[in-house]
Order: C-alpha cells, then structure tokens, then sequence
C-alpha cells in the first residue's frame, strides 16, 4: 500500500503538498509518458528528506549533480574521483566538497539549480505514473544511507515551495481545471503568515483569505479576471498556505424542521465556528437514544 | 418520535448507496440514474437523488440514513440534508486518488459550514491499489492525529462493517455532546 497513481489523477502539486505536508522520507519514482520524453525505460527518482526535495536523479544516468561541475570546469572528472571516495557514508556529495573547500555555496546553489530544474519540468507532463517508496519509517542514518548522497548537493527544498514555483512558471493549466477552486468558494488561511515571498496577486489573495469572501467577488474587488484569481488560489492551496472553503446559501434549518426534528433535550453541537460564522442548525443530541441504538448496532456486528 | 438523523457524504463512488443498502431495514429507494456527464466515467449509475435508510428500535425510536449525492454542488441539496442532522459520515475510497480532492472539499464544506460531529470511513482499502489510511487523511488536509476527526476502515457492502462504523459515530457524538455540556 503505497502512494501510487497517475499524475492525470493525482498531480504533482497535489502530491508535492502531501509529501512536505506529511515530513515525507522517500524516492518518488515518475514515469512521464509523453511523445519527447518517454521516460518508461529511464524513470526519474525525485528524493525528499522529511518533505523537502534534495535531489533528483534518474534511473539510467550517474552523475546529475556532478555534470555542472565538470561542464563549468570547477573539477576535473579526475580529481572528482579522487574525492568522491574520501566523502563519508551518508553525507552529500555537495556539502561534503564544499567542506573542503573544492566548491563553493554559489557553486552549490546552481548544481542545485540543475536538479530543479528537472523537477520543474516534470510539473509539465500531463500524463504519467508515480510512485513513493517510504523510507519514513526507518532511522535518519539509515535513510540517508538510501540517498544518492554522491549525487546530492546538499541543498533542499520544501516541496510546497517546489509546487508554487512550478505552478507560477506554467502555462499548461488545462490538466487543473478540475482542481481549480470553484467561484463562490472562499478561501481560509491555514498559517498566520505566508513563509513564502508572495507574488502582486497572490498577495492581494492571502489578504482577502477569510474563509467568506468569495472567489468571484475577491476577482471583482481586485479588478482580476475569475480565471487568474483562481489560479493564483490554486498555487497558494499547493503551497499550503490556503484552504479552499465551498459555501453554500444556508438558511437556518428553524424555518422548518418538523419532518426530520431531532429530539429537543440534550446538549447542542458547537454553535460557532473556527471563524466565529454561525453554522448552519444541527439537531441536537439525547444520549439515552445514541445508547438505545449503539446496543442495537452492537448486535450486529 | 425519537430520532435520530445521520447523513453519509463522500465523492461519486465512494460507496454511500452501498453503505445505506447493507444496513437499511427497508428497501433503500433507488435514486441512481443513469450517469451523463463525465461521472458517466466512474459509474454508469449515480444517485441524483438523497438516497434514504432507517433503523428501528422496538421502542419505536428511528435512526435515519441520508446519502447525499456525490457529483452535488454545494447547494440547495445541502439545505435539505443539514435540516436536523446529527452526525455525518464521510466516505473516502482510499484507492481513488482522483477524489480526494473532492473529498477534501467535501470535509472543509462540513467543518467550516455546518460543524455537525463528523467521523471518516475510508472504504476500498482492501484494493491493490489503495493507499494507507494515513496518507488518505494527509490528502485530505489532516495533517495532526490529534486533530482529526475519528478515523474507521469501513466495507460498505459488510452490514457489520457499516453497523461497526455507525456505532463509532455514535461513540463520537456522545463524546461531543459531554465536551459541550
């Protein structure tokens, strides 16, 4: 039982979200399946670290984060391999040679560059297969141990922050349709304070996030078209930032509710919510009753 | 009359009808119709309308089944369901990453809108592909165990299943109805 699927049906962002949301530990296998990119023979292995991306590497070519190294004459691919060798177990490459003084921070960022870059354009596919191996459960040490440590800068990155820069750099949005929240949605924030640096919109967004402003009426307040407010929503849901809220005209249920009244004595469920709105009426709830009937219920299991 | 009243929400195909069928005293009205739109790809059939159960006790006091329609917008349809309700019932199919997206929409409607105790049944989990229960709950945006609402694997086809995951509701509501007493 692992997270497994088809990015038609559970994409990227989607699962780049679950992963940092989770602290994941893992090899997220992807085999895209695309007419310039058929990568089913030679899949890529995107590697996180307690949620954060910190390689990427694929299935038949060695090397990936070394590659800049090399082509920008940092190293020579002698002295490479007389270092690779002296790199403890379990340590990436990256730090381990910054360590040392053979690369520097600057240098580390643009290799980690490359990798990004590859998982950015995975975000492009519109048809394919993942599939997460766990390594969650297991120690740090050994963990790290399953890493391409030798193929590893060191650098990471959350995988919402991965999400939201695909998500600003595409212009394939098609494939999100479905996923796009709906108009008279609202939006909630989910922390205090964006970690992220937030674009114009999504800026303008995250202050009208409170869960009762609509989509519709925060793309009108802000003289946006619908479509690109919604988009923007989207990213800031991938990022983890906001929460779509559907809303619905709810009347009180007191205008009628004789045909399916519930019992009139006993304690009331909560009356207001996180936001202080009124919920909508439940019924109200006699214990004797929900024991009569869990006693019934036990007998048939 | 005592009664008692719980809905059961969930995505096209999570298994809600079922869930109803397997334990209903009477003949679960059959509200499928033939599906036209793009749910036409799930099920030839889907429930376009609240699909109806109950359970009585000899006392004559009345448990009640509503399933709510899983391609419904939030709109009129909710009205009608949260008249009275006690308790709900999401159902998850943990084998159809697809829907949790509209899962989680369903689950953010019923905290943020009508904050009925709620409980989670994930259902397929017996299938090849399914996904674990935790991870299920982390696509729904329940990050934190302790805040989750009580979590069962239910078999919606299995009355004892479904009377299983009944009872945990019920157990739920007795606990919300002490905490705000």
């Amino acid at each position: 039982m692992s997270i497994k699927g088809f990015l038609e049906s559970y994409s990227l962002p989607e699962l780049f979200r679950l992963l940092d949301s989770g602290g994941k530990s893992g090899k997220l296998v992807v085999k895209t399946d695309s007419g310039y990119d058929d990568s089913t023979n030679n899949p890529y292995y995107v590697w996180f670290y307690k949620g954060r991306l910190v390689g990427v590497t694929r299935a038949n070519t060695k090397r990936n984060a070394l590659e800049k190294v090399i082509e920008n004459g940092w190293l020579s691919p002698r002295v490479i391999d007389k270092l690779m060798p002296l790199c403890p177990e379990g340590r990436p490459v990256g730090t381990y040679f910054k360590s040392i003084g053979a690369l520097s921070e600057k240098q580390l960022n643009q290799m980690f560059e490359v990798d990004l870059k590859q998982v950015l354009d995975l975000f492009e596919f519109n048809y394919g297969y993942f599939e997460f191996e766990n390594f969650s459960h297991l120690e740090p040490t050994t963990i790290l141990k399953k890493m391409p440590c030798s193929e590893m800068t060191g650098i990471s990155l959350r995988g919402t922050e991965v999400a939201l820069s695909a998500l600003r750099n595409t212009q394939n949005w098609d494939r999100f349709t479905n996923q796009l929240p709906e108009n008279s949605s609202g939006l909630q924030r989910l922390t205090p304070k964006s970690q992220y640096r937030l674009v114009s919109l999504e800026q303008e967004l995250w202050k009208y996030s409170d869960s009762i402003t609509s989509i519709k009426d925060i793309a009108r307040n802000l003289r946006n078209s619908d479509v690109e407010v919604k988009r923007a929503a989207f990213r800031l849901m991938m990022a983890g930032l906001v929460e779509e809220v559907p809303q619905a005209n709810l009347k009180p249920a007191a205008i009628d509710l004789r045909p399916l009244s519930p019992v009139a004595t006993g304690a009331s469920v909560p009356s207001a919510n996180s936001n202080g709105n009124k919920p909508a009426s439940q019924g109200t709830t006699n214990v004797s009753l929900i024991r009569s009937f869990m006693d019934f219920l036990r007998q048939k299991l | 009359m005592e009664k008692l009243k719980i809905v059961i929400v969930g995505p096209v195909g999570a298994g809600k009808t079922s869930f109803i069928r397997s334990i209903s005293e009477v003949e679960v009205v059959d509200t499928d119709r033939r599906a036209t739109d793009e749910t036409a790809t799930r099920k030839h059939n889907t429930t376009v309308a609240m699909d109806y159960g109950k359970l009585t006790l000899k006392s004559g006091k009345v448990l009640y089944l509503h399933g709510a329609p899983g391609q419904a917008r939030f709109d009129f349809m909710w009205e009608i369901l949260i008249r009275g309700v006690h308790g709900y019932i999401l159902l998850v199919d943990a084998h159809r990453p697809q829907d949790f997206h509209s899962a989680r929409q369903i689950l953010n409607f019923v905290k943020e809108r009508i904050q009925a105790p709620m409980i989670i049944g994930i259902t397929h989990t017996d299938c090849e592909d399914a996904w674990e229960v935790d991870d299920v709950c982390l696509a729904l945006g329940l990050l934190e165990e302790e805040d989750r609402p009580p979590i069962v694997v239910v078999n919606a086809i299995s009355s004892s299943s479904v009377a299983k995951c009944l009872v945990t509701l019920l157990e739920h509501l007795l606990k919300v109805a002490a905490a705000v007493s």
